[in-house]
């Protein structure tokens, strides 16, 4: 029986001989792919693939007084940006989140005292500061936010 | 009778769940319960019906992945009043997504239980809800491509055991058996591309089990072999399938409206028609936010909580919210899709929070408890105090942590007024009858469309054929009793753009093609005297790009101005002026005076003179023209016998 599985053997190996591939199987760490995960909802927040089909321009332009200011914010509409006006908000909506995640890693992990208070106090603040920086680019967007 | 004269197969055309799911509730209350209820009250509030069972189910879902009651009686509450969800579920929306975000959940309820117990009951149970779920919505897709996708991540990651093995095999040939008892969806369960990726992963998951099964009998010299010849084998054999099955064409690719999620310029290119509904449109940064609040915040939280500690449900959840983000982007009508899985995840990061800040102040309290016992046992003072920095997790103050418990508490209630604000403002509103405030505050009420479908009920023969744009179509079937040519269900394009080439076309050619099909009326709806921005003028240029795709000589720069825009006034493009819908729209607007300092014939949306005036219609003559001049309808003049 094994000289007949030795024959097949040897004849598979003669008849189809694949190269030599030197490959290593390649692990990243779940941190890593999650660090990859957030750049691509960065990507999908900023409204990118908006960007790609509508074409709008990256900044809008005010007329006032014989000169043109710039304007990052399109107003009125709800569901229509500029391109740095969707990567703005992507961004806030981004550094909430990391605010939050900073206060998680604070208060479960063993480091020295101060950088755990330092996380705490930044991502307190950095949440904080993003929510309300969001409702103000919101009551812009949408004239009457929360008013009946 | 709709799509006048080709009529369509509705039995084979149409998703029966929702029909059928209104007609047994009503059956089950009329018959069984003995209550006497309207059926029209059964189908106007099965939304909201449906959304309170969605609750019900996501506390289950939360809680199986979770294993924490307090994620899911969160979850449970936000998704009651999530804006993503709620735009759908409105009582009064009878449409296919009341019930299929319900049937979504469940479905994936039991497949998740399934994969934890690995028993055959809820693979079976997954599968019929899983018909459930084909029945009602063209979405079943999404389920048929995110499952295989997990048993794939799952092998790949190393996590393959055979509780995945037993679901996944039992899930796919009952799932694809009852799929295929959908008349609507038949064969196209084994046939098209979008269902290719269930076969291959089950292909995929019996050949890993078999390996494995021949690697606990062979010894490991051998096993190698065995290894070598199978994989050659494998390959090839797939190899020859998928070549065969895409060359004979028995395997159809992509269907447009699922390559149009994948690459998302396509439709943009080639089918103007899926590209020109408004729920298509890609999604801007802020429509996120308005439909979503505090959960976009706490979603990328609750995918870090998912990576921290993985299992086979966490990796599920992983893959729906990257999938279902990304096809968001793409089309904000998905943004429904999306919602459920913010929501589960939001609940999960917010109850972790909520934990770490509540253990905090349950410490102290035991702490304050040890030291009051220490201090009435042993009155002697020995302090050390420890100069050295030891490694140690941040001690939160009782205060700082009372005051992060009430902030996340405000998080939340602030979540709960935004959900209810956007509900009343924007997705609340009937949209035949319109409303706008007056100068002085009060309100004043357009009831244009109804009081030009009952003209056309009353006053028209019962068989007369009304030619519009397909977005009216349901409603003249409905309130107006009449046949229409094209209404809101768009899968005939050629005869969408027929329609288009009638209107964007000069008289004549217009009058040829409504004597070809027989129109006895048509309907177009203007807003210039009010400001009504939805008006046909407005959707212009995808009549013409519609239209365009049946007649190669409909091309979109021949209706723009030489500076490329799109013009209403006496510098606008001389073939969109002489158009049939512009004459349609405009006809006698040059005597009415809309605003006090303006020229008469001053259209308020485009805020400029109307162009072409004082022109005649030859083909058509006026019938009706509603109070504030939204909707305006024309008798089509027959040919005279002789001439």
């Amino acid at each position: 029986m094994s000289k007949k599985l030795n024959f097949l053997e040897s004849s598979f190996c003669k008849a189809f001989r694949p190269p030599q591939l030197n490959l290593r199987i390649i692990k990243p760490s779940s941190m890593a792919v999650f660090a990859f995960v957030l750049f691509a909802l960065f990507i999908v927040f900023a409204g990118v693939i908006y960007d790609l089909i509508v074409e709008p321009p990256s900044i809008g332009v005010e007329y006032g007084f014989g000169n043109e200011r710039p304007v990052t914010i399109l107003k009125g509409r709800l569901n229509s940006q500029y391109i740095f006006e969707g990567i703005d908000g992507a961004l806030f909506y981004l550094l909430g989140s990391i605010g939050l995640i900073l206060i998680d890693q604070a208060l479960t992990k063993e480091r020295r005292e101060k950088y755990g208070k330092i996380m705490f106090y930044t991502g307190v603040g950095l949440f904080a500061c993003s929510f309300i920086i969001i409702i103000f680019f919101i009551k812009l967007k949408v004239p009457g936010y929360l008013k009946r | 009778m709709s799509w006048y004269p080709l009529g369509r197969v509705v039995g084979g055309t149409v998703f029966p769940g929702i029909m059928l799911t209104a007609g047994s509730l009503y059956f089950f209350l009329k018959k069984i319960v003995r209550i006497t209820v309207n059926i029209k009250h059964v189908c106007v509030f099965m939304g909201p019906f449906f959304a309170s069972n969605a609750s019900l189910i996501t506390y289950l879902f939360t809680k199986e992945v979770s294993k924490d009651y307090g994620a899911g009686l969160i979850s449970a509450v936000m998704i009651a009043i999530v804006p993503g969800y709620i735009s759908r579920s409105v009582a009064g929306s009878f449409d296919n997504e009341c019930i299929a975000i319900f049937a979504l959940i469940l479905t994936y309820y039991l497949w998740l239980k399934a994969v934890n117990t690995g028993s055959m009951f809820y693979a079976a149970s997954c599968a019929l809800a899983y018909l459930y779920m084909v029945s009602s919505w063209g979405g079943y897709v999404f389920i048929m491509n995110l499952i295989p996708l997990h048993a794939f991540v799952l092998i790949l990651v190393g996590r393959y055991s055979r509780r995945l093995y037993v679901s996944y095999t039992t899930l796919y040939i009952l799932g694809t058996l009852l799929s295929m008892q959908v008349p609507f969806v038949g064969f196209q369960a084994v046939q098209s591309s979008e269902h290719l990726a269930g076969m291959g992963i089950f292909g995929l998951i019996q050949l890993v089990a078999a390996v494995k099964y021949v690697k606990s009998i062979l010894g490991e010299k051998y096993f190698k072999l065995f290894l070598k010849i199978l994989g050659f084998i494998a390959v090839s054999i797939l190899v020859l399938f998928v070549a065969v099955g895409l060359a004979t064409g028995y395997i159809a690719p992509w269907t447009g409206r699922f390559l149009s999620l994948l690459d998302p310029t396509y439709a943009k290119k080639y089918i103007p028609i899926i590209a020109s509904v408004s729920e298509h449109q890609p999604t801007a940064w802020s429509s996120y936010f308005f439909d979503l609040q505090s959960l976009v915040f706490l979603y990328p939280v609750g995918l870090y909580y998912c990576f921290k500690n993985p299992s086979d449900s966490k990796i599920f959840l992983i893959l729906y919210a990257v999938t279902s983000t990304y096809f968001t982007g793409v089309m904000v009508r998905l943004m429904l899709v999306l919602a459920p899985i913010c929501v589960i995840l939001g609940s999960m990061a917010l109850s972790n929070m909520f934990k770490l800040f509540a253990y905090k102040i349950r410490e102290f309290d035991e702490e304050d408890k040890k030291k009051k016992k220490a201090q009435s046992k042993k009155p002697t003072n020995q302090k050390k105090k420890k100069k050295t920095e030891q490694n140690k997790i941040f001690n939160l103050g009782y205060i700082a942590a009372t005051l992060m418990i009430a902030l996340l508490t405000a998080l939340f209630i602030s979540y709960i007024f935004h959900s209810i604000w956007v509900t009343s403002e924007a997705y609340s509103s009937p949209s035949i009858v319109l409303a706008a405030k007056g100068y002085d505050g009060n309100r004043i009420i357009f009831d244009d469309f109804r009081e030009a479908y009952y003209w056309l009920r009353q006053n028209t023969a019962p068989d007369a054929k009304i030619m519009s744009w397909w977005d009216y179509g349901y409603q003249i079937t409905a309130m107006a009793n009449r046949t229409v040519l094209v209404d809101n269900n768009t899968w005939n394009n050629t005869h969408i753009g027929t329609v288009g080439k009638a209107m964007v076309k000069t008289e004549n050619i217009s009058a040829q093609v409504m004597e070809q099909h027989d129109v006895d009326y048509v309907l177009v709806l203007f807003g210039g005297l009010i400001g009504y921005s939805s008006d046909d003028i407005n959707k212009y240029l995808w009549l013409v790009r519609i239209g365009g795709t049946v007649d190669p000589s409909i091309k979109e720069e021949d209706y723009l101005n030489s500076r490329k825009e799109f013009r209403v006034d006496s510098q606008g493009a001389p073939s969109f002026l002489n158009s049939m819908m512009y004459k349609l729209c405009f006809y006698r607007f040059w005597e009415v005076k809309t605003e006090g300092n303006k020229p008469s014939g001053y259209d308020r949306v485009r805020n400029t003179v109307m162009g072409n005036q004082n022109y005649e219609l030859e083909a058509v003559e006026e019938a009706f023209t509603s109070e504030h001049w939204i909707v305006r309808i024309y008798k089509v003049l027959k040919k005279e016998n002789r001439k």
